[in-house]
């Protein structure tokens, strides 16, 4: 194809949720945003080590805010998506759309 | 409360994550504990989940690579390869044993092949600045040899190349008196600086000094380390004694060094003693330094800047000098230079070459079967890698599998090999040192086993790795026939097959040049002489001091002798032999029919002369084609005589007869020779000499019998050899000893043996040349027959399904071996058919250390093949016989 990278699918709702969450994405905001949408339980160890990966796989950029008191005089990470961050997400969802178009699944009643 | 996170907790997450994500961790927990902080429990265990969790998705994260993963994961991750590298080896444990071994066995050869080169093409010559020492010599017309002590002093005063130059003369014996006999000693007689140049030192004493070269001075004389032990029980009090040698006072002034390498060696047995070249005279009888007389060598030191061919240059005009000055001994006469390790490792290079050969061939063998094995191994595997790349490891996790399997298996191997390399080395420097040449002592360098073991390891990591690049490309749909199948592509199985043939290819060349070096020891120990050689007691008599001054009293003990030793009851003969000792003969004369030109160098022939008391052919057994014997009435007086061999008759009168023709020698002094007898051939030089193969002689067997016999009494030499010709060998030796005393009790005799045990000793250098071929053919032979096993033994495992398949439908069991062993045969047959081309080729080159076989024996090419028929029959037999045991069911069932 055309050599993007593809992010597995916990990190692709972890790109989304830092997308949404704007400049209020830290890590436990993230979390907080991610279970709360997703209405699951997600581990918050796995959402800072993913964020700590997807920096290092270049798809997102932190940025150190504040020294805050109540952090024990330590600032927050926020994140917010790189370019090349942005087009990943941006292939993914596309490459989702393409396949379900045309599909019909029939829809579930609660 | 306003308490911060407890140190506790802060330690924990600093181990679990890492920096910068432990930062941004601790200021979160910092912010959620001051909310939970009532209820601690509930804290406490959010830190450990949450640390749990980090720690576990951090490690997860980890085992994927990643572009900046620390060193210390790569570390576990390679341990973890590492085990189940171990894992693998151990559940195929014939397979991991046969890769092993041969990594061993091609380190082991290698490192021997490096450490041979080494010694043959690094001068490592135990001499201070040894690379820019020559070795000086002379030629003339019709031959080479010694230089006279005036050439010596000539070079030494003009030729400015070389900053240093020393003159020695080592043959003969001196007879020094201690106790009731006297016992033979072996001189060396040195010029001033010899021993400086060498670098010699005194292990006790003092070494020459300008003084003790002065003519006239007292005698002096340094004994070597072994008379040291022998005759004076290395008593400390031996400097300054005084021993007498042939007669004269001598006082011991020193002990040479045991680490010393005196270069007398190269020709002679290892020095006793160590004399002032101004000895010789008197000890010998030789003529004054002054005469013209050819018994010295000279070795020399070249100036810095200078080159040898410019020293050539210095000593052709020298020689030019000479023969204007000295026509009479000079004219023709050619000074001549080369790198003293080229005069001294001269003997070792064709060892060497052909144990370079047989170590490179055996190096093949084992690349060849490495990569055969894991060839076999990773087709095996096809499947395995295929379904793991399909469940999603990554090319470069594999990679690094496959190199960790292969780094396993090959530092096993390497420490084996490094083992056997010890030991190969080993049995190396021990034979070059005792059999060939004592100025060479080979050491398995650590440079030369980590190259060799680097070349191996290359090859069997190489190889290791290919099946795991061809995984990562294999496609997804492969993997269902692969691991369905367990399939081989057939390019790689021709690979292999293509292996095994180079392998038994090389075994035959191997083996046949092998068997062409036994069969030259069988004819050197089964033929025969020419003469018969049982129960015939030699020794050398040295006929020195004032007594024996003049050629008449010479002579006339010779007579004496002769007739008292065959007075002796049990003595069938005693004979008057020599110069040169029984069996090995040494002195030549360069010979020409009279009246013939003897305008070019090589108008002369060399042959091998003897000076002998009457009757001694036929006491030896030597058969007289024509003519007659040398009878007393052959004296001093009468006309000069020789009897000539058969084959140097036939050379100088191809017509046919010789007898009463005349011969000259090279040297215009000496009378003309009438040939009053034409003798059968007879072998009296050693028959394998590695210092003529390595003048470019081949072994006497192989060349004709160039002898000329003339009457002791017409040249009475102070050195001459004795046979004595009796039933009770031992018996007569004590006998003839007695004699001798009776005769001149200053007279010293030892080393008396018979014949047979000098011949003995003389063959050991052959067969310790064919063991050691022997052992690489031996090798050859077990490494192709493993890789033969592996590839059939593999082809039967490929083809369990079919041959189940095949047996179920009815085929018989004959009809399903035929097809295993069909395909193993015609491997063989194609190696062999390589392998004999290639050995004809060998054989040209092994000709020159064959005695008596010729390099294209018919019965040798004949039998390698039939001994590696029969290696691979058995390689074959095990896989072929687990084949005919295929239950078709369970074959089915297991696919």
């Amino acid at each position: 194809m055309n050599g993007m990278p593809v992010p597995a699918e916990f990190e692709l709702r972890v790109l989304l949720t830092v997308l949404r969450c704007r400049d209020q994405a830290y890590a436990l905001a993230v979390h907080d945003d991610l279970e709360r949408r997703t209405r699951r339980r997600a581990s918050l160890g796995a959402v800072y080590v993913t964020l700590d990966r997807l920096e290092r796989k270049g798809l997102l950029h932190s940025a150190l805010g504040e020294p805050r008191a109540e952090r024990g005089g330590r600032a927050r990470r926020h994140y917010r998506l790189s370019r090349k961050g942005s087009a990943t997400v941006r292939h993914a969802c596309l490459e989702m759309q393409h396949l379900w178009e045309g599909l019909e699944i029939a829809e579930e009643r609660p | 409360m306003t308490r911060g996170l407890p140190r506790l907790a802060r330690w924990l997450i600093r181990r679990a994550a890492r920096p910068p994500l432990d930062e941004e961790l601790l200021g979160d927990l910092e912010e959620t504990w001051r909310g939970t902080a009532s209820t601690q429990i509930v804290g406490w265990l959010h830190v450990l989940r949450l640390s749990a969790a980090v720690y576990w998705h951090g490690r997860r994260d980890l085992s994927e690579p990643s572009p900046d993963a620390g060193g210390l994961s790569l570390w576990r991750a390679a341990l973890q390869d590492a085990r189940l590298a171990v894992r693998l080896l151990v559940r195929r444990p014939r397979h991991s044993a046969a890769a092993i071994l041969t990594l061993a066995l091609g380190i082991g050869a290698s490192t021997a092949i490096l450490t041979a080169a080494r010694t043959v093409v690094v001068p490592t010559l135990p001499y201070p600045d040894a690379s820019r020492l020559v070795h000086l010599w002379a030629s003339w017309p019709g031959g080479f040899g010694n230089l006279s002590y005036p050439d010596f002093e000539a070079i030494r005063q003009a030729v400015p190349a070389l900053d240093d130059v020393a003159a020695y003369e080592s043959w003969g014996s001196v007879a020094m008196g201690t106790g009731d006999r006297p016992v033979h000693l072996t001189p060396m007689f040195v010029s001033p600086r010899y021993f400086a140049m060498l670098g010699a030192t005194a292990a006790a004493g003092r070494l020459f000094d300008a003084a003790d070269h002065v003519q006239g001075a007292e005698g002096v004389a340094i004994i070597s380390p072994g008379l040291w032990q022998r005759q004076f029980a290395r008593d400390p009090q031996v400097l300054g004694h005084q021993v007498t040698l042939n007669g004269s006072p001598y006082t011991i002034i020193g002990v040479m060094s045991p680490q010393f390498a005196d270069l007398g060696q190269a020709e002679e047995p290892p020095a006793d003693i160590w004399l002032p070249t101004t000895a010789a005279q008197s000890l010998l009888g030789q003529v004054p330094l002054t005469e013209v007389s050819r018994i010295f060598w000279g070795v020399g030191h070249l100036a810095p800047g200078e080159t040898i061919v410019r020293l050539r240059q210095e000593l052709d005009a020298v020689a030019a000098r000479l023969a204007e000055t000295r026509p009479a001994t000079h004219r023709g006469y050619q000074l001549r230079a080369r790198p003293l390790h080229e005069y001294l490792h001269g003997a070792v290079v064709m060892p060497a070459r052909l144990l370079i050969a047989g170590s490179l061939l055996m190096l093949l063998i084992a690349c060849a079967n490495v990569a055969n094995l894991t060839l076999a191994r990773a087709a095996e595997r096809k499947g395995e890698f295929a379904v793991r790349v399909a469940i999603g490891a990554s090319g470069g996790r594999m990679l690094r599998q496959a190199l960790v399997e292969s780094l396993v298996l090959a530092s096993l191997g390497g420490v084996i090999g490094l083992l056997f390399a010890v030991g190969v080395t080993g049995a190396l420097a021990a034979f070059v040192q005792t059999r060939v040449s004592p100025f060479v002592s080979p050491q398995g360098d650590f440079a030369a086993f980590a190259i060799s073991a680097t070349l191996t390891l290359v090859t069997s990591i190489g190889v290791g790795m290919a099946p795991a690049v061809a995984a990562a490309r294999t496609e997804l749909r492969e993997v269902a026939n692969l691991t369905g199948r367990g399939g081989v592509g057939r390019a790689r199985g021709g690979l292999r097959a293509a292996l095994v043939c180079a392998e038994v290819g090389i075994a035959v060349i191997l083996l046949v040049a092998t068997g062409l070096l036994m069969r030259s020891v069988h004819q050197l120990m089964s033929s025969g002489l020419g003469f018969r050689t049982d129960h015939l007691l030699t020794f050398r008599l040295d006929l020195a001091g004032a007594q024996y001054e003049s050629a008449d009293a010479r002579a006339h003990f010779a007579e004496t002798f002769v007739q008292a030793a065959q007075a002796v009851p049990g003595v069938e003969s005693a004979t008057i032999w020599g110069p040169s000792m029984l069996g090995h003969a040494t002195w030549v004369a360069n010979l020409l029919p009279e009246g013939r030109p003897a305008d070019r160098p090589d108008a002369f022939t060399l042959a091998f002369f003897h000076a002998t008391s009457p009757g001694a052919l036929h006491n030896l057994g030597i058969p007289l084609a024509a003519g007659r014997e040398f009878t007393a009435f052959d004296s001093a007086t009468s006309t000069p005589v020789a009897i000539v061999s058969q084959s140097l008759a036939h050379e100088f009168w191809p017509e046919g007869g010789g007898l009463t023709h005349r011969l000259r020698r090279s040297d215009p002094r000496l009378p003309l020779l009438t040939v009053v007898g034409i003798a059968r051939d007879a072998q009296h030089r050693e028959r394998f000499s590695l210092a003529d193969i390595g003048d470019g002689l081949a072994p006497a067997g192989l060349g004709a019998q160039r002898d000329l016999y003339i009457p002791y009494s017409q040249r009475p030499a102070h050195s001459l050899t004795v046979g004595v010709r009796a039933a009770d060998s031992s018996g007569a030796a004590s006998r003839i000893r007695d004699v001798i005393a009776g005769l001149d009790s200053g007279l010293a005799v030892d080393d008396i043996r018979t014949l047979d045990d000098r011949i003995a000793d003389q063959n050991r250098a052959p067969a310790a040349l064919a063991a050691l071929m022997g052992a690489y053919a031996l090798m050859a032979v077990l490494l192709a027959g493993i890789g033969l096993y592996g590839v059939i033994a593999h082809t039967v495992h490929e083809r369990t399904r079919e041959i189940g398949i095949r047996l179920a439908l009815g085929a018989q069991a004959t009809a399903v071996l035929g097809l295993v062993v069909r395909q193993g045969t015609v491997l063989v047959l194609i190696g062999l058919g390589a392998g004999l081309l290639g050995a004809v080729a060998l054989a040209r080159l092994v000709r020159v250390l064959l005695y008596g076989v010729a390099p294209t024996d018919l019965m040798t090419f004949a039998a390698a093949p039939v001994v590696l028929a029969g290696i691979a029959f058995v390689a074959m037999w095990a896989p072929v016989f687990r084949a005919s045991r295929i239950n078709p069911i369970v074959a089915l069932k297991e696919s």
